[in-house]
């Protein structure tokens, strides 16, 4: 029955501007389309193939059971390698400073270029789509943060949490370290708040401007953000620092309370006025650029019902009647990525380099992980004007010449991406691959300074870092080692003592011939320290070998003088000797595989002159490909693969545009004359620019 | 399959993708006969400041002993600043600036804002785009809709006003308003429009699609006037410092040079939201700006048509009166606005705000925005905006 029914519905489809033929219990051609290309990027033969004839409901739900919370694609691996020791990196000179940058934007390219081939290949373009409105709506660029690392793990937090629960993205981006470098929240601290973060998570991410709160409510939700910041050592992840919090009673929304960033989060998701903000984002996105304000209540209260899961929301607006009323086709204007990626997976064609379809969408206006600003992208027919219009039309026609002859495609090679450098030590070697000096104090008989020991091994155990603090005191004949071991918890140095302040610190005080351990060392710790103490006075000195640093008129900084701090590193490590006897292990100085640093490409730069090159040869490397998951070979397959009887021209054009050309008819003829040009034309015009 | 041929040294940031809305197409601007060039209308250059300019440190008030309280670490010295009168200093990278001052041809309003100061910046410039002042929320921008109540220059010209750079903010809304990036991308993004036959539009957009197809022809329709004069003229070579403004202006110039009638010409320098170290970052900008402005003016002297030029520089707010603990400042209230140009009546205007007496730890503005619009209108075009003119009388812009 319904399979007659379905049949029917193709038929009748074909009659633009007749009575539609569509129910709720059995998809047409169109209907299949509208949801596909709504839910995803584009519509190709054989998805639409597949929805025709089911029931709304049954597409939806199966829609929504598709949703990935990993990638198919895996992302690159310089992803998961040692957060890199970004803020370390201007100690080794101007050089590997604009290396190591010039690095993390050629990453965020890869970044883009593997995004963009997820959005192509993913089973689940629903995820991507969601993925994209999230980086919109909680919008970070790369162009201010310039890690890239921050940026693939935010994009893979808003993957994980795409479809979950809107509660733990509210919660988590306020934990999450490029947004708190983007809106300012390292400099939001107890004696200085800055507001910047707190505006915006109330004016754009919950309540949206104006929705139940003032400037002092402004005020106390960055009060209560103080503190939320990135770590000061180990690697740049997500620190709270309870001395950096303003502890006291704030008002917020009415309630008093000594609120945090997790109590702005509950109270900002508690408000009465919380809701209709996002969920007429959402509706902007997915069903028509008029939201009605009593279906937006009506999913609120839904939402609410569910806990602020976004799942059940997305299915009542993709089950709502104002979803599937013909009258609300074409009332989407496709963003950049949207009009992009949909061509390339409308039409099943493979590209070779994924980067070309982001720099693509880039020069319309949509350069992935850059949104203008934190109010993120343009919507609807803000995308639109004469310069996107004609901007648009370009990209299409460059896009259009090359799919024309994808027969001829052959996949070639993919960039080959950085894999986590296996680490070669011997085993009982101290191995440290980079030793940092960033601070040195003297003054009278005492000095302070800060060493980080960079990429070590021990005993068969890597490392990232760790950073140590060095006070020596020669009156007094004191020595302080403080060690944070953020980077190697909870393996190293688990007998050490702790700093009662801060569990990441552990410390060796000695006062003449006293070490102030309270419980015995393990062996195996005792090793380490004895090791990293007696070993300290060569590692120091490797640092002289960055004098290839040059003052720079822009900074203000010079290379630390370490004559003082080699005299207090000796004086430790004679006591060390005298105290843990002598170490056994010997020091092993194999320096740091450049890629370790975020310095690729370091074999082929002596200085600043082989920069270009560098980025010449790297630029012209393979990038990622972009293979949909079914690829039609000619637009001969393409057209046969359309489902429908109905006349070819129509079936084309019903498969490529949501609403009909507005003067069609003198075209029908083109199918059979030449169905590339219709492609063309169809892709080409206006019509093809809405949703 | 080839790899695509999207050159991206060619392309990239070559297309001025800017968030704009097109309006639609008023009929009779675009059916009016070809070939015939009326006289240069006065040309208004808008430079929006995007990210909130910090005015107290662009215009400082040398004699004030409260500057010194609230700016300890980034205050400006007085001996390095451009003196302007004794009460008065510019800040030191806005030499370029400061020449047009010498030529009488700046004029300086101070403590421009608008009442309940709005300190977000989207909604901030929002509120400078629309003219409405901060309760009303619409996207339709002052000029465009200011240009609605009847404006002839406007109808005569090849477009009602061009967008160079940033959003369609205050050209944003009905008329022959467009945006491109520059001449050379212009002309050949332009040849991939498909050519459609003009069909009559509905007088208002009642769909996306009818602002997208009203947007495919207005880019065709407006592109092949300005296409016919660039094509017409050949490009100068001028001397503009290379910056984003720099070109910007550069092809503002190209523009006027060639003849394109163009009543507004819109560009943007963006990056003055200095929360953190603010000092040094400060001064770049400036300088980029003051040597954009110094050389625009300059080749607009050549040309002959400095006099019919006024350039006014505006930004969503100024920043706190109080440096932050970071080295910069936050988003504030009142700032000083420049007009600039070769009919500009120069000196100070307005009233500077008091830093003794703060509303909410901010200046309070002496000078409605509103009334620069309507001076705007009127001393350039003619044109008596009631609204405006309602908020309070017009300081005089042009020399009379």
């Amino acid at each position: 029955m319904r399979r007659l029914f379905a049949v029917f519905a193709v038929v009748s489809t074909g009659l633009y501007g007749g009575p539609t033929i569509a129910g709720p219990d059995a998809m047409t051609a169109e209907e299949a389309r509208h949801l596909i290309s709504r839910t995803g990027f584009g519509a190709a033969p054989h998805e639409i193939t597949a929805f025709m004839g089911q029931s709304y409901e049954e597409g939806v739900d199966r829609i929504l059971a598709g949703l990935q919370s990993q990638p198919a694609k895996p992302m690159p691996g310089w992803v998961d390698m040692w957060p890199y020791p970004q803020d370390l990196i201007w100690q080794l000179g101007q050089t590997k400073r604009e290396l190591y940058f010039t690095n993390r934007w050629f990453e965020i390219e890869e970044l883009s270029a593997w995004w963009m081939a997820e959005m192509i290949a993913t089973p689940s373009p629903l995820t991507e789509r969601l993925v994209l409105f999230w980086h919109d709506h909680f919008a970070t660029s790369f162009d201010q943060t310039e890690n890239s690392q921050w940026m693939a793990n935010q994009n893979r937090f808003f993957r994980a949490n795409a479809a979950g629960d809107f509660t733990d993205l509210a919660h988590g981006i306020l934990r999450d370290p490029a947004m708190l470098d983007y809106l300012s929240n390292v400099e939001n601290v107890v004696d200085a708040p800055n507001e910047n973060l707190a505006r915006e998570f109330l004016e754009l991410f919950t309540l949206g401007e104006n929705r139940g709160y003032d400037q002092a409510d402004v005020r106390a939700a960055a009060r209560a953000l103080t503190g939320q910041t990135i770590a000061e050592h180990g690697a740049p992840v997500h620190a709270f620092y309870e001395e950096m919090h303003d502890g006291g009673v704030k008002t917020l929304f009415g309630q008093k309370g000594r609120f945090g960033a997790t109590d702005l989060a509950d109270l900002a998701l508690a408000h009465p006025e919380f809701g209709p903000f996002v969920v007429e984002k959402l509706w902007l996105t997915f069903v028509s650029d008029q939201p009605d304000p009593a279906e937006v209540d009506r999913l609120v209260a839904l939402w609410r019902t569910h806990d602020l899961e976004l799942k059940p929301l997305l299915r009542g607006l993709l089950t709502s009647d104002a979803f599937w009323d013909p009258a609300n086709r074409g009332r989407l204007v496709k963003s950049p990525v949207e009009l992009i990626a949909g061509t390339v997976r409308s039409l099943g064609v493979p590209v070779d380099d994924a980067r070309n379809l982001v720099w693509a969408a880039g020069d319309i206006g949509q350069t992935l992980f850059m949104p203008p600003n934190v109010g993120g992208w343009p919507q609807g027919v803000g995308w639109i004007n004469d310069a996107s219009a004609s901007g648009r039309a370009t990209m299409l026609t460059y896009l259009l010449e090359d799919v024309e002859d994808a027969a001829d495609f052959a996949p070639t090679m993919m960039m080959a991406t950085q894999q986590p450098v296996p680490l070669q030590a011997s085993v009982g070697d101290l191995r440290v691959g980079q030793t940092f000096v960033t601070y040195v104090e003297e003054e009278d008989d005492t000095l302070g300074a800060e060493i980080i020991l960079y990429d070590l091994g021990f005993q068969g155990e890597s490392w990232r870092s760790l950073t140590l603090w060095l006070a020596h005191d020669r009156d007094e004949d004191f020595t302080g080692l403080y060690i944070n071991i953020s980077d190697c918890a909870p393996i190293c140095l688990r007998s050490a003592p702790q700093s009662e302040d801060d569990p990441d610190w552990v410390m060796f005080e000695t006062w003449g011939g006293f070490l102030n351990a309270h419980a015995p060392l393990h062996p195996d710790d005792a090793a380490l320290i004895g090791a990293i103490t007696q070993h300290l006075p060569a590692l120091v000195q490797t640092t002289s070998a960055h004098a290839v640093w040059q003052p720079d008129a822009d900074e203000d900084w010079m290379p630390p003088e370490i004559g003082g701090l080699i005299a207090a590193s000796e004086a430790l490590a004679t006591k060390s000797a005298n105290m843990l006897g002598r170490a056994e292990t010997a020091l092993a100085l194999v320096p740091s595989h450049p890629s370790v640093l975020g310095l690729t490409g370091l074999d082929a730069v002596r200085d600043l002159d082989d920069i270009n090159d560098y980025v010449e040869a790297r630029e012209d490397a393979v990038g990622y490909a972009a293979i949909p998951q079914v690829v039609y070979p000619t637009t001969r397959d393409w057209i046969d693969a359309l489902p429908g009887t109905i006349m070819e021209s129509k079936r084309v054009s019903q498969a490529l545009l949501a609403v009909p050309q507005q003067r069609q008819g003198t075209r029908h003829e083109m199918v059979v004359r030449d169905p590339e040009a219709l492609l063309r034309h169809l892709i080409l015009s206006p019509e093809y620019q809405v949703n | 399959m080839t790899s695509l041929s999207l050159s991206r040294r060619q392309l990239l940031f070559a297309l001025g993708g800017t968030a704009a809305t097109l309006p639609l197409l008023s009929l009779p601007g675009f059916v009016r006969a070809a070939g015939q060039t009326p006289p240069q209308v006065n040309t208004l250059v808008l430079i929006e400041l995007a990210g909130g300019n910090d005015g107290l440190n662009t215009v400082v008030p040398i004699s004030d002993p409260r500057y010194r309280d609230l700016r300890p670490e980034i205050g400006l010295a007085t001996r390095d600043l451009l003196s302007l009168d004794v009460d008065t200093g510019l800040h030191p990278s806005l030499r370029g600036v400061a020449n047009l001052w010498d030529r009488g041809e700046l004029q300086i309003i101070e403590g421009v804002g608008y009442p309940n100061p709005n300190r977000s910046h989207f909604r901030s410039i929002e509120i400078w785009n629309a003219g409405q002042g901060a309760e009303v929320k619409t996207q339709q921008g002052w000029v465009s809709s200011s240009f609605a109540l009847g404006m002839g220059a406007a109808d005569a010209s090849d477009a009602a006003g061009l967008v160079l750079g940033g959003e369609m903010g205050p050209l944003n809304g009905d008329g022959r308003f467009s945006a491109m990036r520059d001449t050379e991308t212009f002309l050949e993004t332009l040849s991939y429009l498909q050519a459609r036959p003009h069909a009559v539009r509905p007088d208002r957009a009642v769909s996306p699609l009818d602002d997208v197809l009203a947007t495919y022809d207005s880019a065709q329709v407006t592109g092949d006037a300005i296409r016919a004069k660039l094509e017409a003229t050949r490009e100068k070579r001028w001397d503009f410092p290379y910056s984003e403004i720099g070109e910007q202006l550069r092809t503002a110039a190209r523009l006027l040079d060639a003849g394109v009638q163009v009543p507004v010409l819109k560009v943007v320098q963006d990056g003055y939201d200095t929360h953190e170290a603010q000092p040094e970052r400060h001064s770049y900008l400036l300088e980029e700006l003051a040597g954009a402005i110094d050389a625009f003016a300059t080749v607009l002297r050549e040309m002959g048509i400095w006099d019919q030029v006024t350039i006014v520089t505006y930004s969503e707010f100024g920043r706190t009166a109080r440096e932050n603990a970071s080295g910069g400042t936050d988003h504030g209230t009142a700032a000083p606005v420049f007009v600039a140009g070769g009919a500009v009546a120069g000196g100070l205007a307005g009233e500077r705000p008091s830093l003794d007496r703060l509303e909410d730890r901010e200046m309070i503005f002496t000078t409605d925005y509103r009334r620069i619009y309507g001076a705007i209108l009127n001393d350039l075009w003619g044109i008596n905006h009631a609204a405006f003119d309602r908020i309070g009388p017009r300081p005089a812009l042009l020399r009379s």
